[in-house]
């Protein structure tokens, strides 16, 4: 902390009213909170949840290369701290809060002069329950005329275009300063957490969007379905190999243009993409496949007979198997050219209610992680346009961010290196 | 926005959970140097008319609980509190006769005992329990207040409102002037200045009781919204001026306005106020601002309650002075926090309506602030209200304790 007024650098609950002051005292005693959670996790033994724990600390989020939890919310906020040093401060409160709650923090006694400090939903002891939170940041909040972050914004980070086929006219779910994916084993943990953190950043942050994502179950085997009945998230780059990740997730500084901070990051796109099934329960099935390239069953691409199959599209140069203009086709055609092109899916089914006509909104909160998001995402989507499926979903919102690097050590800090001097 | 943002530290004391999980962790202590976060030790206590229970005489600094059973027959309310009382650092508000309840605290080095406060009078102390040794995220304790600590506060409320009152009845006949001569242009200006003299008192939370209703009700709870019959009061009269009502058919529901403000003067003087109310007003007028004001919800076509909304933050600054020596004495520096981050908003609210298209009395419409005003409003009343949650508890009454 930057100030020296008690209110803005040390909490309601009293007994912190002398906890040190400084990020750095901060940040250490975020750390013993978490050690002390954890060690009150074991002793307490198993409790509701999964008793998961995801580490939170390393070279890069958690959330990223982390295979898909059951439930997620996608939050977009805007910062409205007055300052950088306020905005210094959301990030040390950020990574206080994210690190207690992914550890499983019990809830802290209630001081006599407070409301109780947790809303409690997840009892007395929230497990971590495979918690991850992962902070990305928007174009916007390096405007020059905010917080003097200009010359740092990450090289490939700007707002999300509007794209030929998106429906984003209209759309109020678009943008912002900071993007929060809360993934967790469970859907009452991950609001908890969203409640938790937006409670400690009033003031500093304000909702602007919110996205709420199920991963529903292997039917029977393999990749998840999407609501249009397809195998969704079959060809990911190989998440367990580093020269993978590194080549395709992550960015580096001081490479192409980027700089030193974002050592470890990664471009994030998140898109709404409604699916319109109604529609697309009145097509024939031959169509469909025929325009996702894969068979609906097994999820096999239409040359194979596996799932696991890979397309042989230099065998069938004329789209006789998988048809030139197909989903799969297009977005990856498995060439050379293309393979620095990979992004990482990391989707989740959405539903939310009914639109005028009464038809059902189900869709994909599509989420993607990159190294390059002009090479990867931008290049993949310029590949789309115009394909068969764009008549049955309709891309309504989202936001390209970026996710920060992580968190390396229990005196580290979200954003501490884009903030640094 | 000047007002820079507060945040409500993250719960450090992790250690102090375990004090939560009351018998469900009742880890020994291996030594006095123990970390905290080892655990915390479950004392049973047993308390009586004749001694509020036997707490070791020695304890180690850290997380404690004491799961404390009333032996008496008549209700308790038990305290963790310095030998003297000038502190109290917990509390069980109220146990029942042959139940036990857990009593928890994080306590530094020190002196300490636990209190009783049985129903029926009785007031009892344990022996002294010496803590030594340090633990991190301890609780400094508050002076805990009586409930006739609250009753200069109170009186000085009622002067308040008191003299409030005749302007705002003032005001009200100025408007029924207005429509008796059809004038419903100066209605609508006038209507204005008499609602935000009413909305100044603070008046959420039917602090007027009945009289609430009929001079400020919501159409909402009413069977037929807005159209309903026994709808009155301000929102009504503003529904008809801003939806082309003849003055004939506003007429009624001003003259039903003079005559509620002056039911209202009558009864003041012998309606109770709850010496307890006036703590939880200071927070609970700007809840009530925030869902119903600044959501735009209470707009029946005036368009002016972004006004109402600054009327209530001068209400709640009212009834924070007349609190202001209490809280000085228990949260010294909050009371300052508060006033700034008032003042604040009230100067984005009225830098909000200057940059808008001035309506009513020159004020933005709640429904017409683009985004980025509305998130700043938004947040500053969200950190606002985070604070202001405090004082009820920081101010409850603690007799004897």
């Amino acid at each position: 902390m930057t100030t020296s007024d008690p209110h803005q650098t040390i909490g309601r609950r009293g007994f912190l009213r002398n906890a040190t002051a400084g990020v750095v005292g901060v940040a250490a005693l975020g750390t013993a909170a978490a050690d002390t959670a954890r060690a009150a996790t074991a002793a307490a033994g198993a409790t509701a949840g999964s008793g998961r724990v995801i580490a939170f600390e390393g070279p890069h989020q958690a959330g990223i290369l982390t295979p898909p939890q059951a439930a997620a919310s996608f939050v977009s906020f805007d910062v409205i701290a007055p300052d950088r040093a306020a905005l210094k401060d959301l990030f040390a409160v950020l990574t206080d809060r994210v690190r207690a709650l992914t550890a499983g923090a019990p809830v802290p006694a209630t001081d006599l002069a407070s409301p109780p400090a947790d809303s409690g939903t997840l009892g007395p002891l929230p497990p971590a329950d495979g918690l991850t939170v992962t902070v990305g940041v928007g174009a916007s909040l390096f405007d020059d005329h905010r917080y003097g972050l200009g010359a740092r914004r990450p090289a490939k980070l700007a707002a999300m275009p509007v794209f030929p086929d998106d429906d984003m006219a209209h759309s109020t779910e678009l943008h912002g300063d900071l993007s929060l994916q809360l993934c967790a084993d469970s859907r009452d943990t991950v609001v908890h957490a969203l409640r938790d953190i937006t409670r400690h950043t009033r003031g500093a942050i304000q909702a602007r969007w919110k996205i709420d994502g199920t991963h529903s179950a292997p039917r029977p085997s393999g990749a998840p379905r999407n609501h249009l009945g397809f195998k969704d998230g079959i060809a990911n780059p190989d998440t367990t190999n580093q020269a993978v990740t590194d080549a395709l997730v992550w960015t580096h500084g001081g490479a192409d243009g980027e700089p030193a901070w974002t050592e470890g990051g990664s471009y994030q796109v998140i898109r709404i993409i409604r699916m319109l099934v109604e529609f697309w329960d009145r097509v024939s099935l031959d169509e469909q496949e025929r325009m996702i390239g894969r068979r609906r069953d097994s999820g096999a691409p239409l040359d194979g007979s596996a799932e696991t199959d890979l397309p042989a599209y230099k065998a069938d140069p004329q789209g006789l198997y998988v048809p030139m203009n197909a989903h799969i086709r297009l977005a990856n055609p498995r060439t050379d050219a293309t393979a620095s092109q990979q992004i990482l899916r990391r989707g989740y089914n959405y539903e939310r209610g009914l639109d005028t006509d009464g038809n059902l909104d189900l869709g994909l909160v599509f989420c993607c992680y990159q190294q390059d998001v002009s090479r990867q995402f931008a290049a993949v989507q310029s590949r789309l346009a115009g394909e068969p499926l764009v008549d049955y979903i309709s891309p309504t919102g989202g936001g390209y961010f970026f996710a920060l690097p992580g968190v390396r050590n229990p005196g580290d800090t979200f954003a501490s290196g884009l903030l640094a001097g | 926005m000047t007002v820079r943002p507060w945040f409500r530290r993250p719960p450090l004391a992790g250690a102090l959970a375990l004090a939560v999980a009351g018998g469900a962790l009742a880890v020994a202590f291996t030594s006095d140097d123990a970390p905290a976060s080892a655990g915390a030790s479950t004392l049973t206590v047993s308390v009586d008319k004749h001694g509020c229970g036997a707490p070791p005489a020695r304890l180690p600094s850290g997380p404690v609980v004491f799961e404390v059973t009333d032996a008496a027959t008549t209700f308790v309310t038990v305290y963790l509190t310095d030998p003297g009382g000038a502190r109290a650092y917990a509390e069980i508000r109220w146990l029942g006769p042959r139940h036990s309840l857990p009593l928890s605290a994080s306590v530094a080095a020190g002196r300490y005992a636990l209190r009783c406060v049985f129903s029926d009078g009785p007031v009892v102390t344990s022996p002294p329990v010496a803590v030594t040794g340090s633990a991190p995220d301890t609780e400094p304790g508050y002076r805990p207040m009586t409930s006739t600590d609250l009753e200069q506060p109170v009186t000085a409320y009622r002067a308040w409102v008191s003299a409030a009152l005749p302007r705002l009845l003032d005001a009200a006949r100025a408007l029924d002037a207005d429509v008796a001569r059809g004038d419903l242009a100066a209605a609508r200006t006038d209507w204005l200045s008499a609602h935000l003299a009413y909305e100044r008192l603070g008046a959420a939370y039917n602090s007027f009781g009945d009289f609430d209703d009929a001079i400020d009700g919501r159409p909402d709870g009413l069977p037929g919204g807005v159209d309903d019959p026994g709808w009155t009061g301000f929102l009504a009269i503003e529904h008809t001026l801003w939806h082309g009502s003849t003055a004939d058919r506003v007429r009624p529901l001003t003259q039903k306005l003079v005559s509620d403000v002056t039911g209202l003067i009558a009864d003041f003087p012998s309606e109770d106020i709850d010496s307890e109310d006036l703590p939880l007003r200071a927070h609970e007028i700007l809840e009530n601002a925030l869902q119903f004001q600044l959501t735009g919800h209470d707009d029946q076509g005036s368009g002016t309650t972004l006004a109402t909304l600054d009327a209530n933050v001068q209400g709640t600054s009212e009834v924070l002075s007349l609190l202001t020596p209490l809280l000085n004495e228990r949260d010294p520096g909050l009371v300052d926090h508060l006033d700034q981050a008032l003042t604040a908003l009230r100067t984005s609210l009225q830098a909000a309506s200057a940059a808008g298209s001035g309506g009513t009395g020159g004020w933005t419409a709640a429904d017409a602030l683009d985004r980025a005003t509305r998130e700043r409003l938004d947040g500053a009343l969200g950190s606002l209200l985070e604070q202001l949650a405090r004082i009820p508890n920081l101010l409850a009454a603690r007799n004897a304790a």
